[in-house]
């Protein structure tokens, strides 16, 4: 070979990519050409160089304070188990609102309800619970925990009612869902009711444990969740 | 097999989930600040990536490691947002405000590690993300044509343009 290669096949030798004729051919031609040479030795330079880029750059701030505020926001407005996958599949943005498809004029209000019962249970259970741990941290016992033990039942009692609502308006749609998406749907909520009633087992043997009370709220929201989102209710109603 | 971390966040354990955020921020953010070479929304996207962590933590089964599911899932946060951005997209050029790249994160050969930091952040987007992905990360071609939903040929073009670009900008 007397021609000079062309860059971007010298970028191919340093890639790996060419075929072993073409490398046997190119290697030569840099053995009797100092130019190409220096060519190719700077560019595995730089290829080397990208690969040793320290592997973590840390933010100026801690971003920890933002993440939680917008995961405690999102669980009051928006399903979990929505949430996007981590695979290959392209997904909504966060900031991204769901499109209304199915719920419309007054389908909508016993949904808003829901949500808004949701918000409001979820708060209260979160108050109830912070008042029956000391100010330790560690779970409370005695009258602290019967008192967190009654909110969280009553509590429970609105929740349940606002998924019967949204499961009401679910059963309406479920004609409009395809076969596969409606087996999807019925085996989360499947799993969340068995993840309900294992929190609820355990809390009724240890009533007065913020961690079980908070399991069972968060199992609660995620199949509050589900529901919604298989509803298709928008965030901000 | 999940880690103890892993494993306690899967139950809603957010202590153990500010650890699993102390541990993996540092790569979390270096994704996206090299992908978009932008420090502000370098810090949006790594607020996405880990509420997205949080919320499809319970769908995570061990299968890969934490960190290789967390990095995938990062890279598609930062590509997601860039296809939203890209009407609007323009050449970022955020020289000035490089200061994240030199907090403590870098030593060694410092100077020259930031002057390929600052030329690659100059880069324009998508020859930028493509080199990211393929020599930073250390992806195969094939696989950032996936990710960024063009043909090998794109992913090797745009990785040469990158090339000829730094080299040019690290000469001068």
């Amino acid at each position: 070979m007397n021609e000079h290669p062309r860059d971007d096949v010298l970028q191919d030798l340093v890639s790996g990519s060419l075929d072993s004729g073409a490398t046997s051919r190119i290697e030569r031609h840099l053995e009797a050409c100092p130019d190409c040479r220096a060519e190719v030795n700077a560019l595995r330079s730089l290829v080397a160089s990208l690969g040793d880029l320290p592997a973590a750059v840390l933010p100026g701030t801690d971003l920890r304070a933002g993440i939680w505020q917008r995961i405690d926001g999102e669980a009051a407005t928006r399903p979990s188990a929505a949430s996007p996958e981590d695979g290959s599949v392209a997904s909504a943005a966060l900031s991204t609102p769901p499109r209304l498809r199915f719920a419309t004029g007054a389908s909508r209000w016993p949904l808003a309800t829901a949500a808004l019962v949701l918000i409001a249970v979820t708060a209260t259970v979160s108050i109830a619970i912070d008042r029956g741990i000391s100010g330790r941290g560690e779970p409370a016992d005695g009258a602290g925990g019967e008192r967190a033990g009654a909110t969280m039942r009553a509590a429970e009692a609105r929740v349940e009612s606002a998924a019967r609502e949204l499961e009401a308006l679910l059963a309406e749609q479920t004609g409009m869902l395809a076969p596969a998406t409606r087996e999807v749907i019925n085996n989360s909520l499947s799993a969340i009711d068995a993840a309900v009633a294992e929190a609820r087992t355990a809390l009724d043997g240890d009533p007065g444990n913020p961690m079980l009370s908070h399991m069972l709220m968060a199992a609660w929201e995620k199949k509050l969740g589900v529901l919604r989102a298989a509803s298709q209710v928008p965030i901000g109603i | 097999m999940p880690t103890d971390h892993v494993s306690r966040a899967q139950a809603g354990d957010r202590a153990a989930f500010d650890a699993l955020y102390d541990e993996h921020v540092g790569h979390v953010y270096a994704v996206c600040l090299r992908m978009t070479a932008d420090p502000r929304r370098a810090e949006r996207l790594t607020q996405d990536a880990f509420v997205r962590a949080w919320q499809g933590l319970p769908r995570f089964r061990g299968d890969s490691r934490f960190s290789s599911w967390l990095h995938r899932l990062t890279v598609n946060v930062v590509l997601e947002d860039a296809r939203r951005e890209r009407r609007r997209e323009k050449r970022v050029t955020v020289v000035a405000d490089l200061a994240a790249h030199e907090s403590g994160v870098v030593a060694g050969d410092a100077d020259g590690r930031i002057d390929l930091e600052r030329a690659i952040a100059a880069l324009p987007a998508g020859a930028r993300r493509a080199l990211v992905l393929h020599h930073v990360l250390g992806h195969p071609q094939k696989e950032v044509a996936e990710m960024l939903g063009v043909a090998v040929g794109t992913v090797k073009a745009q990785v040469h343009r990158a090339r000829r670009l730094l080299r040019e900008m690290l000469s001068e």
